[in-house]
């Protein structure tokens, strides 16, 4: 059963990132009580929306979260290159074989890396997702008739229960 | 002294003479958060002679992208470079209401600098 649930499809900017922080922050709250990990919940949000503003041709995404009872869903649609798209399934494919320590080894080495991303992306954003508790992702990718991509990036994170409410 | 406004996904980056606190806060959702970060090491470098004394650099971001921690790792490297140079430079974290998000990266950043992090909890 859904408890709650919102899609977005639009532009998306920097200001419009911490727009979604401050609702979903909010939503979390009124549903989930006050707890500790609001936060990193929201950075899975601000990660992909990041993702997103980077590499969507267009910059729009649709970009949708679903509170569930044990599950916070997020997704994450947009348009990209197919150098861009390839590199985030790959990227994703990646990350999925390695365990605790070797993503921890990765991101020690990509934080210290002099060189960014041709967009100016850290390469940290799937990588921190996985390493803080995410569940999965789902990385599909579907080409378009006009040679663009459809990136469709979904994010499973548990909703455990707080040990007592924090007051 | 204000050294850059803080604006919707950007944190304020300012210096106070008088209590010779390097304050930045805000949020940090820049898409070129290195460049950002990295005018800051800019001032750090241009004004050393100011920065001299027991400057506390004080960190309040409650919520910032994996880019603008890359950028953070870097304004803290130089940080610990002052300090590896004698200057009596220290860093603290604020972390609200035991934030898991805030925790983790103030130990994620101590463990890659090898610098304490004093931690305020508000």
């Amino acid at each position: 059963m859904i408890d709650n649930a919102l899609r977005y499809y639009g532009k998306i900017d920097e200001g419009g990132i911490v727009d979604f922080v401050d609702l979903l922050s909010g939503v979390l709250y009124r549903n989930l009580g006050p707890r500790k990990d609001i936060r990193k919940m929201c950075s899975f949000a601000i990660e992909l929306l990041d993702n997103g503003m980077r590499y969507s041709i267009d910059s729009r995404v649709s970009f949708t979260w679903t509170i569930e009872k044990d599950r916070l869903t997020f997704e994450l649609e947009n348009q990209a290159s197919e150098s861009d798209a390839l590199r985030l399934q790959n990227h994703a494919r990646e990350l999925h074989v390695m365990d605790d320590a070797q993503r921890k080894v990765a991101f020690q080495e990509q934080i210290n890396c002099d060189q960014l991303g041709v967009k100016g992306g850290a390469g940290l954003g799937l990588l921190q997702i996985l390493r803080k508790g995410a569940l999965s992702i789902d990385i599909q990718i579907h080409k378009q008739t006009d040679q663009t991509f459809v990136c469709v990036s979904r994010i499973h994170t548990p909703l455990q229960k707080t040990e007592k409410p924090l007051v | 002294m204000i050294i850059s406004p803080p604006t919707k996904s950007s944190p304020s980056v300012a210096f106070d003479e008088d209590t010779n606190i390097f304050k930045i806060e805000g949020m940090s959702t820049l898409v070129n958060a290195v460049e950002f970060y990295d005018s800051a090491i800019g001032w750090i470098n241009t004004n050393e002679m100011l920065l001299k004394g027991s400057v506390a650099f004080h960190f309040h971001l409650p919520y910032f992208n994996s880019a603008s921690m890359k950028g953070i790792l870097m304004l803290m490297q130089r940080i610990k470079k002052g300090i590896d140079n004698d200057y009596t430079w220290s860093i603290s974290w604020n972390v609200e209401d035991d934030d898991e998000f805030l925790l983790d990266a103030a130990e994620s950043f101590e463990d890659m600098l090898g610098v304490s992090i004093h931690l305020i909890r508000t």
